[in-house]
């Protein structure tokens, strides 16, 4: 039964901390006044870039004022002119690597929308990995325990005294068999 | 009856180490558990306290213009520094503009620096915009953000009145369209005021 019991714990504390450790968002601001929509074209027709060729570049890329947008799903004005200026890179001849480069100098690497690999930020990395391996591991055994401490051939949970105590579990088998065989 | 007991005693003895094993995995979990929410807990406090808009001394920061010029705030020691974080895509920061550019203009040669740093903004919009309010004084990009991280800025327009001796004497969130207010704002950072 302590079996099952720390199996369960393993589990609840390894799916815990699999959720704590994901990386979370970096508390970059939502400003209010970024709430501004432009209805304008984003693309002007006289270059040869699509909308397509932009969304192409801006799916790689991070909304920097919002939380988890990407920059071609969002509709705040400054990603609006974000998209234009990738358009500009890409009628220049940039491609998608450089035009990356060039918003991570600008802004951050929040802009890749994954944390840089310094300070507190590699445990988002390491952690989740690390505890998924060693978290594995323990429930592996812990179900190799668990399989092993059934009878062989046991179709069902076996007819004992379900007890804490082992010892008087099998203080209670001895003196019934030999009470079986006094009396059978 | 000698063979039970040991029997017996061997299977106690298995117990014990088996319970023993169990603590020991039980207190190692804890302690990366604990060890977990340290972290976390530290991690929060570090982020709570980077969130704080800057007060007192102001934090230095370097940046360049768009026309290439760097500029250090510790340079500007002696003179009071009107600085403004503004955003090409930001409708606010249109209201101040002109008020901005016209204190410039004026004060300037009374040992008042205005600058300007355009957060999370795209060059090309904020040279039009720049050229669209005929704005003169110091601008350029603030980039990756570090200037805004220092001085914890929640948004634009935010500006900071620093005085001569590089402390915050004022911090105004959001556009200043009120000519007085401006006024008695720049005579906190006047050098050579007393009346601070």
């Amino acid at each position: 039964m302590y079996r099952i019991k720390y199996g369960l714990l393993f589990l609840f504390i390894w799916v815990s901390v699999s959720i704590a450790a994901l990386p979370i968002g970096d508390a970059e601001r939502a400003y209010a006044q970024t709430g501004e929509v432009s209805s304008a074209g984003a693309i002007s027709a006289e270059v040869n870039v699509t909308p397509n060729d932009v969304n192409e570049v801006a799916k790689e890329l991070w909304c920097p004022l919002c939380n988890g947008v990407r920059l071609d799903a969002c509709e705040l004005k400054a990603c609006e002119q974000m998209r234009d200026l990738i358009a500009e890179q890409l009628a220049e001849g940039q491609n998608k690597e450089q035009i990356k480069n060039y918003f991570v100098e600008q802004y951050g690497p929040q802009v890749l929308g994954e944390p840089p690999l310094e300070g507190f930020n590699w445990l988002a990395w390491i952690l989740p990995f690390l505890v998924l391996g060693v978290g594995g591991v323990f429930l592996w055994r812990a179900m190799q325990r668990m399989i092993a401490a059934r009878p062989q051939g046991a179709t069902s949970a076996p007819l004992q005294p379900v007890t804490d105590e082992p010892v008087m579990a099998n203080e209670y088998n001895r003196r019934l068999e030999e009470e079986l065989k006094r009396y059978g | 009856m000698a063979d039970g007991m040991t029997e017996r005693t061997v299977s106690l003895e298995a117990q014990q180490a088996h319970r023993r094993s169990v603590r020991i995995w039980q207190a190692i979990f804890t302690l990366i558990l604990v060890g977990f929410i340290i972290l976390l807990a530290a991690r929060l406090i570090q982020t709570n306290q980077s969130e704080h808009r800057a007060s007192g001394q102001a934090p230095p920061f370097t940046f360049t213009t768009f026309e290439g010029e760097t500029i250090s705030l510790e340079d500007l020691r002696g003179k009071g520094v009107v600085l403004n974080f503004w955003a090409s895509w930001c409708a606010p920061c249109r209201d101040e503009a002109p008020l901005l550019e016209a204190m410039w203009r004026r004060e300037k040669d009374n040992g008042i620096v205005f600058i300007g740093l355009d957060y999370l903004d795209q060059e090309p919009a904020a040279k039009a915009y720049l050229a669209e309010f005929g704005i003169t004084y110091p601008n350029g990009p603030d980039l990756q953000s570090a200037a805004a991280r220092r001085y914890g800025i929640k948004g634009v327009p935010e500006t900071f009145f620093i005085d001569a001796d590089g402390m915050i004497q004022e911090v105004v969130v959001g556009p200043i369209v009120n000519q007085a207010q401006m006024e008695a704002l720049l005579d906190k950072i006047r050098p050579g005021n007393t009346s601070k």
